[in-house]
């Protein structure tokens, strides 16, 4: 008699199956499958307890592996491992002009220079309350001649940089010498990259020692004075020494160690605006209103990095040991570094088009209304602070905007009238708003490709009327012309198109006018060249104004000088069938989109014949 | 189960009439008391309920339960405590009768009710339910009386 007990299920009812299949080879208890008896409620039980048994065997399986944790702790815990540090808050930051005016103080009596000093507060608002701002650094500034003082940074920039959140202090007494004492700040709002730890001798001492923060340092020995901050399993942040042997110095027991961090909203205090000093800056122990000039709003304020994000990079730094040489090495870095940067591709420039060896290409999608101010500011860190220290020498960065390739699409769908209630035009509706919906969610960023046999699984499922559906797809790109000046043009796929055929158009455009005739382009039938089509004469304007490489996916126009845009738009949108409609693999910085204006929908009946014929 | 052996076996007369029937239901007595170990010393088994007891017991259990007391089956049981809650009135023996006339055609299908009766004493809050009912399998008549109470 088989006497074995499956297990392994997890499901309370099939590990109950289980047992009462066990019972059922057995004759001595029979009434085990009526729910109301005893021995049912005994089945109850057990099975209850192997269901429970399961399910955190399974949870703790889960939360061993960095890609199946769901904790958060274990999350950070699986990077820790790989030598990942976990982004903190990012406090949200502005870029103020200050000056002074001491034009009232006579110019013999005015100093030389002027000191903002570290942590000087200032205060904005936005729709979410107000904030305070301090400086991390001192600023000066020299008298103009005329008693105005600007405050510069160390580039001779007027430019004075606040970020959001206040100082708060935590003091902690080092204790008996032990293994790894551990100081947990039990905060979430810390931004670790704005802290400091001072080591006094004893509690009533002046005196003190400055520890650094190990990611800063260089060489580490017994005597370095060095701390760590990471993230704690509850959420808190701990703070770390080194061992005092052969890793960094331990304070001694008695030590006061007082840490004083920066506590910020994050992004709650993005977009702030109306920046005035809380103080008055004291000079010769008078004080003077500090004129703010705001450059722009605050911006950069994250939260801490999420799980996914987490998961995603800790491998990828991991495997780019500190160092930029491929392009996933330059992914990881900019987006662990820079929470502002919503994604990235990097590319080398032997793969771009045209090739330009010792470059390495960047194109970054920052949040919609993101300042040039801002771009360029992150686009200077990731160049000063990270590939200038860790890339391959002579390999220099080219940053590139995104580039948006348009997609066209028009939807047939056939469906049974007598399984709706619905109009035509409503499924039409439906359908349109899927694929808009499709587009939002599962494209619009770097590498996200294009797959058309999803789309239309979606599509048939809408609705049961819906009983088949097809697409058909075309790419455009869109440029700028000068209008009235004969110009050469290269317009950039980024896929292979289709080749010439002899019945249908690969290139299209939008009309435009030349000399008064309104005119598109196109492919002449057969051919790769590119001819003016004259609409309003229903000719051939200009034939051979260029050609196109249907396997660069390049169209070249040469000499092309339109006169005016119909449409009131300022640029000519230029249609091509793809050589491979079903998948659309964008590379380097292009990524898809939809042209709403070009989401078409058109339902037919399909009318399903009952007669039998004889 | 009865095991049911005809003249075609041809060991209706070998085998003793006394042997062929085994009982039609067997479950664990919930009292879970031991049997008498008569100064052996050994462990010996609890008891078991067998047929028109084991059925009996099983319907007490399932009076004495109410809704989501039962892992992974809510509306399992009598649910009847929860009319203790409410105010006593003359319908009130009518709904403990009807609720137990459902749990016991839901979950006991080993039986046929004959008669069902309930009295209530809204002085103690307390409801005596008294169930005549008829082994399906064995067509014996039980009667199981209980009293169901609330504990506070």
């Amino acid at each position: 008699m088989a006497t074995n007990i499956t297990s392994t299920e997890l499901d309370f009812e099939n590990i109950k199956n289980s047992l009462k299949t066990y019972f059922a080879q057995k004759s001595e208890f029979n009434g085990y499958d009526f729910e109301a008896s005893g021995l049912n409620n005994i089945l109850d039980v057990l099975a209850y307890n192997t269901h429970f048994n399961g399910l955190i065997a399974n949870f703790a399986t889960n939360e061993s592996f960095l890609n199946t944790s769901q904790l958060r702790s274990s999350v950070v815990s699986h990077a820790e491992g790989l030598g990942y540090r976990p982004r903190s808050r990012s406090s949200s930051k502005s870029t103020l002009s200050l000056t002074l005016d001491l034009s009232a103080v006579s110019s013999g009596s005015r100093p030389t220079n002027i000191t903002l000093p570290i942590g000087t507060e200032f205060t904005a608002s936005n729709e979410q309350g107000q904030f305070k701002f301090k400086t991390r650094v001192s600023y000066s500034a020299t008298d103009s001649g005329a008693g105005i003082y600007e405050f510069l940074d160390t580039n001779g920039e007027p430019n004075v940089v606040v970020y959001e959140g206040q100082n708060k202090t935590k003091t902690f007494y080092s204790g008996t010498v032990t293994e790894n004492q551990v100081y947990v700040i039990p905060d979430e709002t810390i931004d670790t990259k704005d802290m400091s730890v001072l080591v006094y001798p004893s509690p009533t001492s002046e005196k003190f020692e400055t520890y650094t923060f190990l990611e800063n340092a260089i060489t580490v020995t017994a005597a370095t004075q060095y701390y760590d901050i990471k993230e704690a399993p509850n959420g808190y942040y701990e703070l770390n020494f080194g061992d005092g042997i052969s890793f960094g110095k331990s304070p001694d027991p008695g030590n006061k160690i007082v840490v004083t961090y920066n506590s910020c909203n994050s992004i709650l205090a993005n977009n702030s605006s109306g920046f005035s000093a809380v103080n008055d800056l004291s000079v010769d122990g008078n004080s003077y209103a500090i004129s703010v000039n705001t450059q722009i709003l605050s911006h950069s304020g994250m939260p801490r990095e999420p799980i996914e994000s987490i998961r995603k990079l800790a491998p990828i730094q991991f495997s780019a040991q500190q160092r930029l040489v491929t392009s996933l090495d330059y992914k990881g870095m900019i987006q662990s570094n820079f929470p502002i940067v919503e994604d990235v591709t990097v590319w080398g420039g032997e793969e771009n088009v045209p090739k330009d060896y010792g470059k390495v290409y960047i194109s970054i999608k920052y949040p919609i209304n993101t300042t040039q101010f801002v771009k360029t500011e992150t686009e200077n860190s990731i160049k000063n602070l990270f590939s200038d220290n860790l890339a391959v020498m002579s390999i220099d960065n080219k940053f590139i905007e995104p580039s948006l390739t348009y997609m066209e699409i028009k939807t047939n769908f056939y469906y049974n009238d007598g399984l709706t209630s619905q109009s035509n035009s409503y499924l039409e509706t439906l359908i349109r708003n899927y694929i808009s919906t499709y587009f939002n969610t599962n494209l619009g960023k770097f590498e996200s490709k294009f797959r058309r046999s999803p789309i239309l699984t979606g599509i048939d499922n809408i609705d049961k009327s819906i009983l088949a559906s097809k697409m058909s797809i075309k790419l455009q790109q869109r440029f700028l012309p000068n209008v009235g000046i004969s110009s050469a043009y290269d317009i950039y796929f980024p896929v292979a198109l289709a080749s010439a055929n002899t019945n249908t158009y690969v290139i299209t455009s939008s009309r435009f006018t030349v000399g008064g005739a309104t005119c598109t382009l196109r492919n002449t039938l057969g051919t790769a060249d590119i001819e003016i089509y004259n609409e309003s004469a229903g000719k051939v304007q200009t034939a051979n104004i260029g050609t196109y490489d249907y396997k660069t996916g390049t169209i070249s126009l040469v000499g092309f000088e339109p006169t005016a845009i119909v449409g009131g738009s300022a640029y000519i949108k230029v249609s091509a069938v793809p050589l491979d409609p079903a998948v659309i693999s964008p590379l380097r910085n292009y990524t898809l989109v939809l042209d709403e204006s070009e989401n078409e929908a058109f339902g037919n009946i399909e009318h399903t014949e009952t007669k039998i014929v004889l | 189960m009865a095991k049911l052996l005809s003249m075609e076996d041809k060991d209706l007369g070998t085998i003793p009439s006394v042997t062929l029937r085994n009982s039609s239901y067997t479950d664990l007595d919930l009292s879970f008391t031991t049997k008498p170990d008569f100064g052996s010393g050994l462990a010996t088994d609890v008891y078991k309920k067998f047929d028109a007891d084991a059925v009996k017991q099983s319907i007490k259990n399932l009076l004495l339960t109410n809704h989501f007391e039962k892992p992974f089956d809510p509306y399992f049981g009598g649910n009847i405590t929860r009319l203790f809650f409410e105010l006593a009135d003359d319908l009130t023996e009518s709904e403990v009768e009807d609720d137990i006339k459902y749990a016991i055609e839901t979950f006991e299908p080993r039986v046929e009710i004959l008669n069902i009766f309930a009295t209530i004493d809204p002085d103690t809050n307390s409801c005596t339910a008294r169930v005549v009912f008829k082994v399906i399998s064995t067509n014996t008549v039980t009667t199981l009386e209980t009293d169901i109470a609330r504990l506070r």
